[in-house]
C-alpha cells in the first residue's frame, strides 16, 4: 500500500478538503444546526399554540 | 484482560495485527472486549424476552397476559434497542479510533468510569421495569409523560445515558490528540466516519438527558406539569437518534467488513466524506418522524425536519449504497477476483460469516429498512403507518436485520483478531447469518403487511380478542402464524451467533492469523488512474445493482401513495 | 484509490469520480427532491394532509368542551349525532367520548381531538376494508381540529394504539357513516340505554356482577349487598384507590334514601342499566371530588356501571326494599 503522508502541505490543500479535515468545526457547525431547525424552531411552532 | 485472548503485548503495550496491519494498543483493547461483551450479554437478554414477546403477539399461543406484555416488551426492546446497541456503538468507537490510528486510547479511566455508569444505569433500568407495580407502567421504549413509570427507571436512564456519554469522551479525546500531533493528516475514512457517530451520538444522548432529568424530576414530584407535546419532540431526539448512531456504526463497519474480508477499497474519498457529513448535519432531524401524525408542530417544521433538509440525508445513503459494493468491485478486479459484470460478486467469501453477514446486513437494511423509513417519514403517508405494527416491521429491519448483523459480522473478526480466537463449529458459522438474517427479514416483512394491510396495532397484546365488542383483527390471523414461526426461527438465529461467540472465546482454536484476502497486486497499489488498465476500474455491476435499487424505492413509494390516496378525506 | 483504514495522502478531493459514480449522485439528487417536492406539492393537490389548529388548553377544560358537545347533539339509537360539523372525541383510560356517533356521508366536518388523562392513540378504520385505516396522536393539554369527510358509508372502528395503560386493549368504539342522517335535535342527549330487565336479587341480580352480562367481571362482588337499610345517608365511592369498582357493589336502601355518589379516582361516571323508576345517573365523566345525590324513591333494582370502564367490570346495584 502506499505510504500514508504528511507530504501535503495544509495551504495546498482545496478548500473543501481543508473543511473536511477540521472535523470540530463541522461537529460545532451541525450540532448548531440541529438545534435551530428542530428543537427551536419546533419550540417556537409549541410555544405559539392558541390556548382553546 | 479476561485472558480469553491469545495475544501478547510489547512493553510498550502494542501489538501489530497481522491480518490488517494494524497497530493496537493494549488500553484500547481492554475496553473494546469490555464493553464488546457486554453488548452480548444484552443481547442474549433481549433475545431470550424476544421469544416472549413474539409468543404473546402471535394469538394462537398468546403466552402472555396484558400486564406482563408490557413489562416483557420494555425488557426486549431496552436490551435490544439501547443496551445491546450502545454498548457495541462505544467498542465501535474504540476500533475506530485507537485502533485505526495506531494510538493508545486516551483517557482510559475515562472509560471506565462510563462503563461502571452504564451498566450501572442499565441494571438499575431493568430491574425498575421488571418490578413494575401500579400505579407504575411499564415505560415500553418510549415513557411517554405523563404515562408514569418507576422514579428508578427514570434515574436509572439518566445514569445510563451520562455513562454513555463519559464513554465516548476517550474516543473524542483520541481524535484531538491525533490532529494535534498530526494537523496535516487526513483520518482514514473509517476513523471519520467513527467521528460522525460519535458526534451523533453526543447529539442523541444530550436530547436525552434534556428529556429525562426533567422527567426523572416531575416522576418524583419536583416538576408539576410535563407537556405531552414538548416531550415529544425532545424525547424523539435521543428515541430515533440513537438509532441513528447504529446508522453510522454500521455503515462504518460496513467499509471496515468489506475491506478486511472482501479486498474493497475506497471508490472516492471524496463522496464517502462529503456523504457521512450529510449525516453529521442532517441525520437526526429524522426524530421529526415520530412528530408527523401529532398535533402542535407545523407543517412546516414537519415537512422541512422529517425530509433530513430536502433529503440531504438520504442523498447520504444513497452514496455510500453505491460506494460500498463499488469499493468491493473494484478492489476485488484489481485483485483478478472479478470477470464479467458481476464476478467479482460471486467469488466473493460467501462461507465467510464476517463477510456474508455485512453484505446481508447491506442488502435488508437497504431494501427493508431503509426505503420504508423515507416512506414512513412522508409526512402523509405517515398517517397510514403510525402506531401500526408496521412501524415494528421497519425497525426490526433496520436494527434486526441491518446492524445487529453487521454488529455480528464485525463480531466474529473480533473473536479472530480482538481475542485470536478461531470459530467453534464453522458450518453452523457460515449460515448463521443466512439463517438469522432471511427468517428475521420475513419477520420484519410480515409485520409491514400486517400494519399496512390490516392496520394492526403495535404495542397490543391481544388484537384478535377486544373486550366488549364482536370487531376484532381475525381476517390477519394467517399472516400472524407466519410472523410466529418466522420470529422463532430468527430467535434461533440470533442464539446461535451467541452460541458461537461464547463457545469460541471459551473453547476456539489459536487463530493463526492468515490474511483473508490475497495482498492486492502491484497495480492496486497506489497506482493512479492512468498506471490502472480502465476495465480493472469498472463499477457497473455496481450500478445495476443500485438502479435496480432505485426501482424499488420508486415502485414501493409509488404504491403507498397510491394506497393513501383511496383513503378518505382528511385535513 | 485507497484503504478506508488508512490515511489518504494528497489531494484527494480533485481525484476523478467513476462515471457511474456521478451518475448516480444526480440520480439520488433528483430522487431526494422529487420525494421533497411531492410531500409539499400534496398538500395543495392531495386530499389527505393531516394538518389542522391546535389548541392549548387542560384537560379538565377538554372535558367540558367534549360534555357540553354531548349536551346539544342529538341522540340516534344511543349514538350522538353532531349539532353541526363538529364531531367532539375525549379519549381516556379506557374509553372513547363521544363515540359512537353517526355522520354523514360526504359532509366534511371537523374532529375534535384531546384527551383526558395521558396520550392515547386515534385509530380509524373501515370494517370492510381493513387497509383504509389511519392514526393520529392524541395528546392531553392539546385540542387538535381535523378536518375528514368520508365518500363511503359504513362502519368505522377506532381503538387506542398508544400504550395508556393496562386496560389500553380494551378501547374501543365505532361511527357510523350514513347516506342521510335525520335532523336530531338535542335536547336529550343522555344516550342512556333504558330497558326493563327487573330481575331480582335471588340470582344476584341477574349475574349483572359476572362476565357473562354486559362488561367484565366485577371485581369487588362478594356475593350478597351492603345492608344499609333504615340509614339516613348512604356513600357510594366511585373508584376509590383508583381502582375501578364501586363501594359498595351493591348497596341495599330504605325507600326515600339518598345516597351520594363520591368519585375517588378519575374518569368515571354512572350510567343506568336498568331502573324501575326515572333516574338518569351522571353521564359527563367526572374525576375525584365530584360527588352527586339521588334520592331512591320506588322499589326494585336499580343497576348501573362506569362507561369507560365497563369491560373492567365497573358495575353496581342499588337495591332498594
Amino acid at each position: 500500500m502506499a505510504e500514508t503522508g504528511e507530504s501535503t502541505e495544509q495551504a495546498d490543500e482545496p478548500w473543501p478538503q481543508q473543511l473536511l479535515e477540521s472535523p470540530w468545526l463541522l461537529a460545532g457547525a451541525a450540532l448548531l444546526y440541529f438545534t435551530l431547525s428542530y428543537i427551536v424552531w419546533g419550540l417556537i411552532d409549541l410555544m405559539s399554540v392558541k390556548p382553546g | 484482560m479476561f485472558g480469553f485472548s491469545t495475544f501478547s503485548y510489547d512493553d510498550e503495550g502494542y501489538r501489530t495485527c497481522s491480518v490488517t496491519g494494524l497497530r493496537v494498543h493494549r488500553s484500547a483493547e481492554d475496553m473494546v472486549k469490555l464493553f464488546g461483551l457486554t453488548a452480548i450479554v444484552a443481547l442474549l437478554i433481549g433475545g431470550i424476552f424476544a421469544i416472549f414477546v413474539a409468543l404473546t403477539r402471535w394469538e394462537l399461543v398468546g403466552l402472555l397476559g396484558p400486564a406482563d406484555f408490557y413489562t416483557f416488551l420494555s425488557i426486549h426492546a431496552w436490551n435490544l434497542l439501547i443496551f445491546w446497541m450502545i454498548f457495541m456503538e462505544i467498542a465501535v468507537l474504540y476500533v475506530g479510533g485507537p485502533y485505526i490510528l495506531g494510538r493508545p486510547l486516551s483517557l482510559p479511566r475515562v472509560a471506565k468510569a462510563g462503563y461502571a455508569l452504564m451498566l450501572g444505569g442499565a441494571v438499575l433500568i431493568n430491574v425498575a421495569i421488571w418490578l413494575t407495580n401500579q400505579p407504575n407502567q411499564a415505560p415500553l421504549l418510549t415513557s411517554y409523560a405523563p404515562l408514569p413509570s418507576s422514579p428508578w427507571f427514570y434515574l436509572g436512564v439518566v445514569v445510563f445515558l451520562t455513562g454513555a456519554l463519559v464513554a465516548a469522551l476517550p474516543f473524542l479525546a483520541t481524535i484531538w490528540h491525533e490532529k494535534r500531533e498530526n494537523p496535516g493528516k487526513t483520518l482514514p475514512l473509517v476513523a471519520f466516519g467513527a467521528f460522525v457517530t460519535s458526534i451523533v451520538a453526543a447529539e442523541a444522548i444530550v436530547g436525552g438527558l434534556i428529556t429525562y432529568v426533567p422527567t426523572f424530576f416531575w416522576r418524583i414530584g419536583l416538576v408539576e406539569h410535563i407537556d405531552a407535546a414538548w416531550y415529544r419532540q425532545m424525547y424523539w431526539i435521543v428515541g430515533h437518534g440513537s438509532q441513528q448512531i447504529n446508522l453510522l456504526a454500521m455503515i462504518s463497519i460496513w467499509y471496515f467488513m468489506t475491506h478486511v474480508v472482501g479486498g474493497a477499497e475506497v471508490a472516492s474519498e471524496k463522496v464517502s466524506r462529503s456523504a457521512f457529513v450529510l449525516y453529521l448535519f442532517f441525520i437526526n432531524m429524522g426524530a421529526a418522524h415520530h412528530l408527523m401524525s401529532d398535533p402542535g408542530v407545523s407543517a412546516a417544521w414537519r415537512i422541512w425536519n422529517t425530509s433530513y433538509a430536502a433529503y440531504g440525508a438520504v442523498i447520504a445513503s444513497m452514496i455510500h449504497a453505491f460506494a460500498i459494493p463499488a469499493g468491493l468491485e473494484v478492489g476485488r478486479r484489481k485483485r483478478g477476483e472479478g470477470g464479467g459484470t458481476f464476478g467479482w460478486l460471486w467469488s466473493a467469501p460467501w462461507k465467510d460469516p464476517g463477510f456474508s453477514a455485512t453484505i446481508l446486513s447491506i442488502i435488508l437494511f437497504g431494501f427493508l429498512g431503509g426505503i420504508t423509513g423515507v416512506m414512513m417519514g412522508q409526512m402523509q403517508l405517515n398517517m397510514t403507518w403510525h402506531n401500526t405494527l408496521a412501524t415494528v416491521g421497519h425497525f426490526h429491519a433496520t436494527v434486526a436485520t441491518g446492524t445487529t448483523l453487521a454488529f455480528m459480522g464485525l463480531g466474529y473478526y473480533v473473536l479472530r483478531l480482538v481475542f485470536g480466537r478461531e470459530w467453534i463449529a464453522r458450518p453452523i458459522a457460515t449460515i448463521q447469518p443466512y439463517l438469522y438474517g432471511g427468517a428475521m427479514g420475513v419477520t420484519a416483512l410480515m409485520m409491514m403487511y400486517l400494519g399496512i394491510l390490516y392496520g394492526i396495532p403495535r404495542r397490543h397484546p391481544s388484537v384478535m380478542d377486544i373486550p366488549g365488542t364482536e370487531f376484532s383483527f381475525a381476517a390477519a390471523r394467517p399472516l400472524f402464524v407466519i410472523f410466529g414461526v418466522m420470529a422463532l426461527i430468527s430467535i434461533v438465529g440470533g442464539a446461535l451467533f451467541v452460541v458461537v461467540a461464547v463457545g469460541s472465546l471459551l473453547a476456539g482454536d489459536r487463530y493463526e492469523g492468515s490474511l483473508p484476502v490475497t495482498r492486492p497486486t502491484a497495480v492496486a497499489d497506489g497506482g493512479g488512474h492512468k498506471d490502472t488498465a480502465h476495465h480493472l476500474l469498472s463499477m457497473r455491476g455496481t450500478f445495476i445493482l443500485t438502479s435496480i435499487f432505485l426501482g424499488v424505492f420508486v415502485v414501493m413509494w409509488a404504491l403507498n401513495w397510491y394506497l393513501l390516496s383511496q383513503l378518505w378525506q382528511v385535513g | 484509490m485507497k484503504s478506508p483504514i488508512e490515511s489518504p495522502d494528497g489531494d484527494w478531493w480533485n481525484e476523478t469520480v467513476n462515471r457511474r459514480e456521478t451518475i448516480w449522485l444526480g440520480l439520488s439528487g433528483v430522487w431526494a427532491v422529487t420525494l421533497f417536492g411531492w410531500m409539499a406539492g400534496w398538500m395543495q393537490f392531495g386530499e389527505q394532509n393531516q394538518v389542522g389548529e391546535t389548541l392549548k388548553l387542560s384537560t379538565a377544560d377538554y372535558r367540558e368542551k367534549v360534555n357540553a358537545y354531548k349536551q346539544q347533539a342529538g341522540d340516534l339509537d344511543g349514538a350522538l349525532v353532531p349539532p353541526d360539523d363538529e364531531v367532539y372525541v375525549g379519549a381516556m383510560r379506557y374509553a372513547f367520548d363521544g363515540l359512537p356517533a353517526v355522520l354523514e356521508t360526504g359532509r366534511e366536518y371537523v374532529f375534535h381531538l384531546g384527551t383526558y388523562d395521558v396520550q392515547h392513540g386515534f385509530s380509524v378504520r373501515q370494517e370492510d376494508t381493513l387497509s383504509k385505516q389511519l392514526s393520529l396522536q392524541m395528546l392531553p393539554g392539546y385540542e387538535w381540529k381535523v378536518p375528514m369527510a368520508f365518500d363511503e358509508p359504513g362502519t368505522y372502528h377506532v381503538v387506542c394504539n398508544e400504550f395508556c395503560g393496562t386496560g389500553h386493549r380494551t378501547m374501543h368504539a365505532t361511527f357510523e357513516v350514513r347516506e342521510s342522517v335525520p335532523d336530531v335535535s338535542g335536547s336529550d342527549s343522555s344516550g342512556e340505554s333504558s330497558g326493563g330487565d327487573e330481575s331480582g336479587s335471588e340470582a344476584a341480580y341477574g349475574g349483572w356482577f359476572t362476565g357473562n352480562a354486559r362488561g367484565g367481571e366485577t371485581s369487588n362482588w362478594e356475593g350478597s349487598a351492603a345492608d344499609e337499610t333504615g340509614a339516613d345517608a348512604v356513600t357510594v365511592t366511585v373508584g376509590p384507590g383508583g381502582e375501578y369498582v364501586y363501594d359498595p357493589a351493591a348497596v341495599r336502601v330504605s325507600p326515600g334514601t339518598t345516597v351520594t355518589f363520591e368519585w375517588a379516582s378519575p374518569t368515571h361516571n354512572v350510567l343506568v342499566e336498568s331502573a324501575p323508576s326515572d333516574w338518569s345517573g351522571h353521564e359527563p365523566i367526572e374525576n375525584e371530588g365530584f360527588s352527586v345525590q339521588h334520592t331512591f324513591e320506588s322499589e326494585g333494582v336499580y343497576k348501573y356501571y362506569c362507561q369507560p370502564h365497563l369491560a373492567l367490570g365497573m358495575k353496581g346495584v342499588v337495591e332498594v326494599v
